[in-house]
């Protein structure tokens, strides 16, 4: 029943009355939050506590989630190359900006591996 | 310009032939290079495109109403996003005292390293707050951003670069550090590096990616959650700078 193409818009359908519910409640409750992450956390709720969750899932939501998610890179593209109007901006500041990427991504990375990685290791001997 | 270069400019659909064309072949020239990081398709599409309208003297702003139709599927696409972390969900769920502890301290350390370092070389607050969401995928960055006072187009591409720096260096990096559990490599990479670190992570595991993923959207919460409340805050007490 939910196989082909128009499942995709069934799909869709559900992702956008979610994106609406968190945009609503954000504007209901002042929410410091962007509406769809609000929905994506709903979402998440729904799958997790509904009864058919898992029916859901792979019938009402698998067919555009997957393809949303494979065209994701694609959704960047138009604020991206907004940056070009801030390029003297970001050449001037060339180096301190370079250095907080790069020391960040680095500082990051280590410290969530390491501490995740000791405490299974440890939660694995006890 | 000519009239065949104005008629296909001014074409309601060009701006979405234009980027939709572009990741097209630059999906195809990633995959033909064996998936070089340094060549990440969004990367690719953004420089070419931002030339191409500077080639053309064609405004961002037009460039942007064209583009509608693409923007418009990011809303849809971040609620999406609550799929693979419901499929992560009972790993997690067994884990969760561990990941919850390293999540926490990840997006702890993303957040002082980058104000640490903006702040030392003295940038301007406005940049500082760009790119305090740079290790959360793009549609939350994009966001959060908006939230805090940052600029959309700014936070967009310190995300991306940020993304693609995590791909480049962050698998050899762990193997550097020893780290070699799937679940510490994927959550690590996903925190700091979301989609983009999760694509090139994986490829070493399917476990390692599902982990990836949860680390993305767990820090892209969190982060969403801590930065609307803590930014006014460090404002007010000046600690952003000008």
């Amino acid at each position: 029943m939910n196989r082909g193409p128009i499942a995709v818009i069934g799909s869709l359908v559900v992702l956008v009355v979610f994106q609406i519910a968190g945009g609503v409640l954000v504007a209901v409750t002042h929410l410091p939050l962007p509406g769809p992450v609000v929905g994506l956390v709903l979402l998440a709720l729904a799958l997790v506590i509904g009864p058919k969750g898992r029916q859901w899932r792979r019938e009402r939501l698998q067919p555009s989630a997957d393809g949303l998610l494979v065209l994701l890179p694609l959704l960047f593209v138009p604020a991206g190359v907004g940056v070009i109007a801030y390029l003297p901006v970001l050449w001037a500041h060339i180096g301190a900006l370079a250095a907080a990427l790069l020391i960040s991504a680095a500082a990051t990375l280590l410290v969530t591996a390491l501490l995740l990685n000791s405490l299974l290791r440890r939660r694995a001997r006890a | 310009m000519s009239v065949l270069g104005t008629a296909i400019v001014q074409n309601p659909v060009f701006g979405v032939g234009l980027t939709a064309g572009t990741y097209w072949g630059a999906v195809g020239l990633h995959r033909r290079l064996g998936r070089n990081p340094l060549l990440t398709p969004v990367f690719v599409t953004i420089v070419i495109v931002a030339g191409v309208l500077e080639l053309l003297g064609i405004d961002y702003a037009d460039y942007l109403t064209s583009v509608q139709p693409i923007s418009l599927l990011l809303g849809p696409a971040t609620v999406a996003l609550a799929v693979p972390l419901v499929v992560a969900a009972r790993g997690l769920r067994d884990a969760a005292v561990p990941v919850l502890v390293a999540v926490v301290a990840g997006c702890l350390t993303a957040l002082l390293t980058t104000w640490g370092v903006l702040r030392l070389f003295g940038v301007d607050k406005d940049l500082l707050l760009s790119m305090l969401t740079k290790s959360v995928t793009t549609p939350v960055a994009l966001g959060v951003s908006a939230e805090i006072g940052g600029t959309a187009p700014l936070a967009a591409v310190f995300s991306i670069v940020t993304g693609i720096i995590g791909a480049v260096a962050g698998p050899s990096l762990l193997r550097l550090a020893r780290i070699r559990d799937e679940r510490a490599r994927g959550l690590a990479v996903g925190v700091a590096a979301h989609g983009i670190g999760t694509a090139a992570i994986l490829a070493e595991s399917e476990k390692a990616g599902g982990w990836s993923g949860a680390g993305m959207v767990l820090s892209a919460l969190l982060t969403t959650a801590l930065l609307p409340v803590v930014v006014p805050l460090a404002d007010s007490a000046g600690l952003l700078g000008r």
